[in-house]
């Protein structure tokens, strides 16, 4: 029996690992934290295996992504982390830094500069091509508010980045 | 840009961004017991314990300012760092918030502000957020600021003995846009006073036990709903935590952090809070250490190496330069990315802590002429306490450089040496 649960874990780690590491990082803005939230939120998700089994995998990787934005947030709660300004990310570098405009990090480092909420729906949407419904589900928030977080952080990236809308 | 190229940008973005093998084991291991959860230290979390404590070190002490900031207290402040501190008296008011400014640091990179802000009605708490810092009417991209939607009164966080909920000091290291700034030089602060349009309401799943909680977590919460109550605010019962209910209901929904529930709660109608003040920028100037002119390119086996800048002051150590591969490839330029990965200084033989790095950016290749290629580095750290002779420029694993998780081969080890034995610059 927990060597089935070890397995099972050991298969959702290889198969939603790397897109947990990616929601955690954009939350948390730092590689190892990210890391750390990750580790726990599948530590957190191995005690409840159990009531997720009859779940399709759709359900199951929404459950994960739902720990570990939770995790995520625990995270961002701590006094230590409060102290820092992570407005501002690794590839966020004033005009004489700039990469190459075709850089794709640039385009990350925009969506980084988005407040959190927004972040979450923009990540969610375009990054894990979850519809609205399942995204308002994962993120404990209505429809409405979706949308509305969406329509937000739509106008923020066009205001800030009008020269890849001038690429289209 | 249509939303597929979106989609396409941000998948690749990410793409570096992985879930490593030493996480899986470390999952796998804590769950059969066999040994603890290793925690990293990030980055990030070094510096929030450096700056943490420094706030408490200010808390401390009566008198507040910048070298409290910077460094903890004037007595561990560099004789540079004193040199190029201003005393600022500027103050503004609005909307029953006041804001100071006690002091400033400038050294042509960076600039450091410190200040005061008293809720002068403290029975109306209101958030603060720093809008913008200008000076010389070009923006400063803030990298730590203690002004981020802070509540004042303080609502939430630490409890400090003796510290005054009523006022917050803290401070803000800002790189600057452009080249060094000489002369009078105009700084525009500007805060957003935001006030909740209703009662406010904690509303957090976070600080009710949950089932499977383990002893450490249980104490976790009891400690976050101590401070949740000290607050003062109402407190969701644990079967209200819809933050949409009781936004309905007229409230703005906060969770344990004082972090906002629901955006539309909010109204920003009391404006920005902004105040001017002059630097003498040429003051700061007079402390940048740099390599001699003679030092600017070296060429080695597999690249010549451009140093754009490479500069010392109290408050910046930093480090840009362009590593061309001798072919000028955009291939050749992607291996020299992999083989020396980050590249830090080193000063007085020690190596600077990784840690402390502010930014780093070097995942980029550039193009810097018609078909010619570099890696290109550019890294930013807190300035050094005191200036060395000599800095030597070492490599380091890049952590998006995934090749390096199988070691490093025998002739990237020899042009790696070679590299950190011939950037070693004489610093005037």
């Amino acid at each position: 029996m927990e060597e089935t649960r070890a397995k099972e874990l050991d298969r959702l780690i290889r198969a939603y690992g790397d897109d947990l590491m990616r929601i955690s990082f954009v939350h948390l803005k730092d590689l190892h934290l990210a890391q750390d939230a990750v580790q726990d939120a599948f530590l957190k998700a191995f005690r409840k295996l159990e009531d997720i089994k009859e779940k399709d995998e759709a359900q199951k990787k929404a459950w994960l992504i739902r720990i570990t934005i939770n995790t995520c947030r625990d995270y961002r709660r701590s006094a230590w982390f409060k102290r820092v300004d992570r407005r501002i990310t690794p590839e966020e570098l004033p005009d004489r830094f700039q990469p190459d405009p075709q850089d794709d990090t640039d385009i990350l480092s925009e969506v980084m500069r988005l407040p959190l909420p927004l972040r979450q729906v923009i990540l969610l949407t375009y990054y894990q091509d979850m519809d609205a419904a399942s995204s308002a589900q994962t993120l404990g928030i209505s429809r409405a508010s979706y949308y509305r977080r969406l329509k937000k952080a739509h106008n923020i990236l066009k205001t800030n980045a009008e020269r890849w809308y001038s690429h289209a | 840009m249509h939303e597929d190229t979106f989609r396409q940008a941000l998948k690749l973005g990410l793409d570096g961004v992985r879930f490593p093998e030493e996480g899986r084991r470390h999952v796998l291991e804590r769950i059969k017991g066999e040994q603890p959860m290793k925690k990293k230290l990030s980055t990030g979390l070094i510096l929030a314990f450096a700056l943490l404590t420094l706030a408490l070190t200010a808390f401390a002490v009566s008198q507040t300012g910048l070298l409290n900031y910077l460094v903890g207290g004037s007595e561990k402040a560099s004789p540079e760092l004193k040199d190029s501190l201003q005393v600022i008296d500027a103050a503004a008011e609005h909307d029953q918030i006041r804001l100071s400014i006690t002091g400033a640091v400038y050294d042509g990179e960076k600039l450091a502000l410190s200040w005061e802000a008293e809720n002068l009605k403290p029975e109306n708490p209101v958030m603060l957020s720093l809008a913008s810092v200008t000076a010389a009417g070009e923006p400063v991209r803030p990298i730590f600021s203690s002004l981020d939607e802070s509540w004042l009164p303080l609502l939430f966080g630490l409890q400090e003995e003796g510290f005054d909920r009523l006022k917050a000091s803290g401070g803000m290291i800002g790189l600057m846009p452009s080249e060094a700034i000489s002369g009078q030089m105009p700084v525009e602060v500007r805060l957003i006073i935001w006030r909740p349009a209703g009662p406010m309401v904690i509303v957090d799943e976070g600080l009710y036990p949950q089932e499977n909680d383990d002893q450490d977590m249980r104490a976790y919460r009891v400690e976050k709903m101590a401070l949740a109550e000290a607050s003062g605010l109402e407190i969701a019962p644990q079967d209200q935590l819809d933050p949409g209910s009781w936004a309905k209901k007229g409230y703005v929904p906060l969770d344990a952090d004082g972090s906002l529930l629901a955006g539309e709660a909010f109204t920003q109608d009391t404006g920005a809070l902004s105040l001017r003040f002059t630097l003498d920028a040429d003051r700061a100037l007079a402390v940048v250490h740099s390599p001699a002119e003679d030092q600017q390119e070296i060429t080695l086996e597999d690249c010549t190496v451009r140093i754009n800048r490479l500069r010392l002051t109290p408050l910046t150590t930093r480090v840009d330069i362009d590593l061309i591969p001798h072919d000028g490839t955009a291939e050749s330029a992607l291996i020299l990315q992999e083989r020396y990965g980050s590249i830090i200084p080193t000063e007085k033989g020690e190596k600077l802590d990784f840690a402390d790095m502010e930014f780093e950016d070097s995942r980029v290749r550039r193009e810097i002429s018609g078909g010619t290629w570099s890696y290109h580095v550019a890294a930013l750290y807190p300035g050094l306490d005191s200036f060395p002779e000599e800095v030597t420029l070492s490599p380091r694993f890049s952590i998006f450089a995934d090749a390096r998780d199988e070691g490093i081969n025998e002739e990237d080890m020899r042009l790696i040496e070679a590299f950190e034995k011939a950037l070693t610059f004489r610093i005037k």
